[in-house]
This record gives C-alpha cells, sequence and structure tokens, in this order.
C-alpha cells in the first residue's frame, strides 16, 4: 500500500504562485514546456529549478522552492529599445511587488508557503536561438514551506 | 492591478541618466547598440538581485553595465584611442562616487515670494551641497528686502545608496570594430518601503 504524502510542489508553490500570477496579470498565459516553443506575444514560463532542505526535525521539515519565471515579449522594433526594457521593468518590478505583497502566503488561511520572494532577476538571461526573437528576463521565485 | 513603485526606472535608469546626461551634455545615450555618431554611452540592463528581505519592504542591488563607445579613427596610438577614453570613465567614476548616497539636483535659493537668488554679475546662484543658513542667533537668513532665503526643492528624495562602479574594461568591439569600448560595471542599493 502506497505511503500518504502531500503534493507539496504542487499544492503548496506551483498551483497558487500561478493563480496569484493570474490574479495579477490576467491577460498574460502561464506555460511549462521543458523545452522552449512560442505562444504568442507575450506569456509567462515556469521553470521549476530547486527543492532544497533547509532544516530537518524529527516531524517536520523547512523546505526552500525556487521556480525561476521566464517572461517572453515580442517587442515592436529592437528588443533592446529603451521603451522596450522600461516596460519589461515594469513588469518584473510589478512582480516583485506582487510575490512582496505576498510574501507570507495563506490564502482562505490555508498555509502555502512563508518568506517569499523574487531573489533576482537577470535582464540578460542565457537564451536559445529561437528564443532570441523574444525580450526575456528571468525572475527567480524563491520561498520556504514548513512541510 | 496592484500599486507598486517603478524602482528600477525611476530610481536608477532615470537618475543615472540625469546626472550622466547634465555631465557629459554632448554624448547621448542609447540602450540599443546601433553605431551612430562618434561617441555614445549604452546602458545594458543587467540584474536585480534581493539582499534583505523585510516584512515590510526589501533590500535589492541593480546592476547595469554602462559601455563608452568612441570612433576608431586611423592607426591605433595611446594618445589618439586610449586617453580620451580613460579620460571619459574616470571622469564617471568621479560622477558616480560624489551620488554615492543620492542624486542631488541642483539646489537653488529661492526668496519666500519664489524669485531667484542672483549674484551680482548676473550668474544665477546655485548650491551643491544642502546648506544650513541661519544667522549666529539662530534667525533666519533674510535678504536686504526683509525676505526668507531657502533653498529649493525643499526636500531630497531618496534615490539610491551605495552606487559604485565596480570593474572597468578597456577593449575594442567584437560586433563592430570601428568602436573602442570603455565598460563598467554600474551597482546601487535601493531601499523600498511597501506602503
Amino acid at each position: 500500500m502506497p505511503i500518504l504524502f502531500t503534493e507539496v510542489f504542487k499544492d503548496n508553490v506551483l498551483d497558487p504562485l500561478i493563480s496569484l500570477l493570474h490574479t495579477e496579470f490576467t491577460k498574460v498565459p502561464v506555460h511549462h514546456d521543458v523545452e522552449f516553443k512560442p505562444h504568442g506575444s507575450f506569456f509567462l514560463r515556469m521553470i521549476p529549478i530547486a527543492d532544497n532542505i533547509v532544516e530537518q526535525t524529527t516531524e517536520d521539515q523547512i523546505r526552500n522552492y525556487g521556480i525561476m519565471i521566464r517572461f517572453y515579449r515580442k517587442t515592436p522594433g529592437r528588443v533592446d529599445r529603451e521603451d522596450n526594457f522600461r516596460q519589461l521593468m515594469n513588469y518584473t518590478d510589478r512582480l516583485k511587488r506582487l510575490i512582496g505583497n505576498n510574501s507570507n502566503y495563506s490564502p482562505s488561511s490555508t498555509y502555502k508557503w512563508h518568506d517569499g520572494r523574487i531573489s533576482s532577476i537577470s535582464f540578460q538571461p542565457d537564451i536559445d536561438e529561437d528564443e532570441a526573437q523574444y525580450q526575456c528576463a528571468d525572475a527567480l521565485f524563491e520561498c520556504t514551506v514548513l512541510v | 492591478m496592484i500599486t507598486f513603485n517603478r524602482t528600477y526606472n525611476q530610481n536608477v535608469l532615470d537618475n543615472l541618466s540625469l546626472i550622466i546626461q547634465q555631465e557629459f551634455e554632448n554624448i547621448p545615450i542609447r540602450f540599443d547598440s546601433t553605431f551612430r555618431g562618434n561617441a555614445f554611452f549604452q546602458f545594458i540592463p543587467q540584474s536585480d538581485e534581493l539582499i534583505e528581505l523585510r516584512t515590510d519592504g526589501a533590500i535589492r542591488e541593480y546592476g547595469l553595465q554602462i559601455k563608452y563607445y568612441e570612433k576608431n579613427y586611423g592607426l591605433y596610438t595611446k594618445r589618439r584611442n586610449l586617453d580620451n577614453r580613460v579620460k571619459v570613465i574616470e571622469r564617471l567614476k568621479e560622477l558616480i562616487r560624489i551620488n554615492t548616497a543620492s542624486i542631488v539636483d541642483i539646489l537653488f535659493f529661492q526668496t519666500s515670494d519664489g524669485k531667484n537668488l542672483f549674484t551680482n554679475d548676473g550668474d544665477q546662484f546655485t548650491i551643491f551641497r544642502r546648506p544650513l543658513l541661519v544667522t549666529s542667533d539662530d534667525a533666519f537668513f533674510i535678504t536686504s528686502d526683509s525676505l526668507a532665503l531657502a533653498p529649493k526643492p525643499e526636500e531630497i528624495e531618496y534615490d539610491w545608496h551605495n552606487t559604485r562602479l565596480e570593474s572597468v574594461v578597456y577593449e575594442q568591439d567584437e560586433e563592430n570594430q570601428k568602436y573602442l569600448v570603455g565598460s563598467v560595471d554600474f551597482r546601487c542599493v535601493v531601499e523600498e518601503v511597501y506602503a
């Protein structure tokens, strides 16, 4: 008989994060492709990258989760135009504040995570040739979950 | 939509552009790598890293590469092709050093009826450090026509701190070898408080 377990990554981190993103960036689709696939003019791609133990006790664990949120924007003219950079920065600043406002996230009093943060943003991420048609930025979302 | 601060644009890019444009009036600032003209700066936004997470805000470090391009004419010589680039980069380093804690827009003295103070030879009186203007008995500094004199704007807004240029590289541009480059790594820290 299989053991009982909670899908912490999905239930506490990924699904709540997607739901949070949908409430703020209402018209921006979120995709999960392992290999890059183009999806219109503006979309986000979630790339799970980390699940590390922070502390272990006899009864529970504290784990740190990391998801890379990659922004893809098809922009008029060159991707490195000043307007394009400034618009992209407004999106990343908005994402930072969204996560900052929900740093300790317990929707309807159901604990999901604490210390949620965008720990780094890269405006010059390593991208494939196919991705170069888009303006890209990587925002690393991290949070801590008491399992 | 939530309300948020446009920190990268307003605290970092706008202020950096402002002080560079004030200092280097004839050198345009670009974000793209369109090669045009004899000299230009290119801003390449790089990073935004969390230093400290707080309950009501965050301290973050912003990174930006500033490239100074200069057209490469004729045979490369130190005097013609290096000295001016070094001069511009050193001037840029000093500009960032004196603005390490915040941007101080040029301040003007104004009388209480909104008139600017001019010197005897008709130059407008400007200041670079905010002074404390009181007489020895702590009274206001008053002009000869009995108007109080005060620096404007009244408050300096916080923009950034710990601003520095971390490293400098002098090279020839790989994409367009007609240009020589002086490249610097700009960093600043911004403390953001969520209202």
